[in-house]
């Protein structure tokens, strides 16, 4: 059974999963990323909606993204029209903007490393938070 | 031979009661090491020496939650035979404590009006906190729950050190593994505890309870502010085993 890892991306920030957890197909980890999206938006205010899961297999591949506002369309019933539609819009635009400021990121620090290196100093070699998923 | 307790119920008996209940208390426990959570019978009172045991609700699913817990500070169990006790109850991590089955306790109870008071306590402080369990579970964020968790759990514990692996505590919060090891990344990436293994160690509180919900200090605070059933008479008392 392949392991699956569900990174959290929430108020722009990736929190990683560490231990990732074995899934049977692709269904059984939807399934779970739906479980896991359910727990953490239970009770929680609006923000939650805006938050996205990246399942990821052993092999390093994205399998899918799970948007938590797909799945508050199911949880919070009636709606303004358009409501759902607008926030799981806004969620996946955040989550594009999460990952272009993760890549700017990661560029400064390799920016920096080679020019320690071209000047002969000290360098960072590695730093995780800038590392994409 | 002669054991003296730690359970702070049982050292504040005044000595003819402690008598009293002295031969019907069992030494029980959980030594460190196994993984497995050994269950309890439900029809009994614990009244822990050390470490912390739980009374879990389970689902027909097989979901679980807590809805209790008792450390060296109180005692957990159904005091009456009319009090409800179908539920798992469980240590976490090392335990010692003595153990008494409620039909047992009920003829002392009659004898002993310090054992009385000192249970109408315990009793009633097991209520607020199955009370608080549910406005907790039934209103507040996974997210303040896991931190409330840690902290209300270290102090049972009296220790920074809670030994607990994620599974256990998604079985504690009724959550599933992974939103414990998301939110666990969250909490250590703030610097408020370390997860390794199969314990958490608590590094900066004062961050930490800045997570929970308010149910924490509204427990603490109710706790405290009880009616004064407890002993007037504080001594540490010996029993024979």
């Amino acid at each position: 059974m392949p392991r699956c890892y569900f990174h959290l991306r929430a108020e722009g920030k990736i929190v990683r999963d560490p231990i990732g957890t074995d899934c049977l197909d692709v269904a059984a980890a939807y399934d779970k990323a739906t479980d896991v999206a359910l727990d953490l938006m239970r009770n929680s205010d609006g923000n939650t909606r805006l938050w996205s899961l990246r399942v990821v297999h052993e092999h390093g591949e994205t399998m899918f993204d799970l948007y938590f506002a797909d799945i508050a369309a199911g949880l919070d019933g009636e709606r303004p029209y358009g409501a759902h539609e607008l926030t799981a819009e806004t969620g996946r635009r955040l989550t594009a903007l999460s990952d272009a400021v993760h890549q700017a990121r990661r560029t400064i620090a390799e920016s920096r490393i080679l020019l320690a290196r071209a000047r002969g100093k000290p360098q960072l070699v590695h730093n995780s938070a800038y590392r994409p998923l | 031979m002669q054991n003296r307790t730690e359970n702070r119920v049982l050292a504040e008996l005044p000595p003819a009661d402690a008598a009293l209940l002295a031969p019907c208390l069992h030494p029980v426990g959980v030594i460190p090491g196994p993984t497995q959570q050994p269950e309890f019978p439900s029809d009994c009172v614990y009244f822990p020496d050390e470490g912390q045991i739980s009374a879990l609700a389970l689902t027909s699913d097989g979901e679980t939650i807590e809805i209790a817990s008792a450390g060296r500070e109180g005692c957990l169990g159904p005091i009456f035979p009319s009090d409800l006790h179908d539920g798992l109850l469980v240590a976490l991590g090392p335990l010692r404590a003595f153990q008494v089955p409620v039909a047992r306790l009920q003829p002392i109870l009659a004898q002993s009006e310090a054992l009385s008071q000192a249970l109408a306590a315990c009793r009633e402080a097991l209520l607020l906190q199955v009370r608080q369990n549910l406005v907790c579970g039934g209103l507040h964020p996974v997210e303040r729950r896991l931190p409330r968790w840690l902290i209300e759990t270290a102090d049972r514990l009296e220790s920074d050190v809670i030994p607990a692996t994620q599974e256990t505590v998604a079985q504690r919060l009724g959550v599933r593994r992974t939103t414990v090891t998301l939110l666990a990344s969250k909490l250590q990436e703030i610097g408020a505890i370390h997860w390794g293994r199969s314990r958490v160690e608590i590094l900066d509180r004062a961050r930490l309870e800045s997570e929970t919900c308010t149910c924490q200090r509204m427990l603490r605070a109710r706790v405290s502010a009880r009616p004064a059933t407890q002993l007037t008479v504080a001594r540490r008392t010996s029993f024979g085993t």
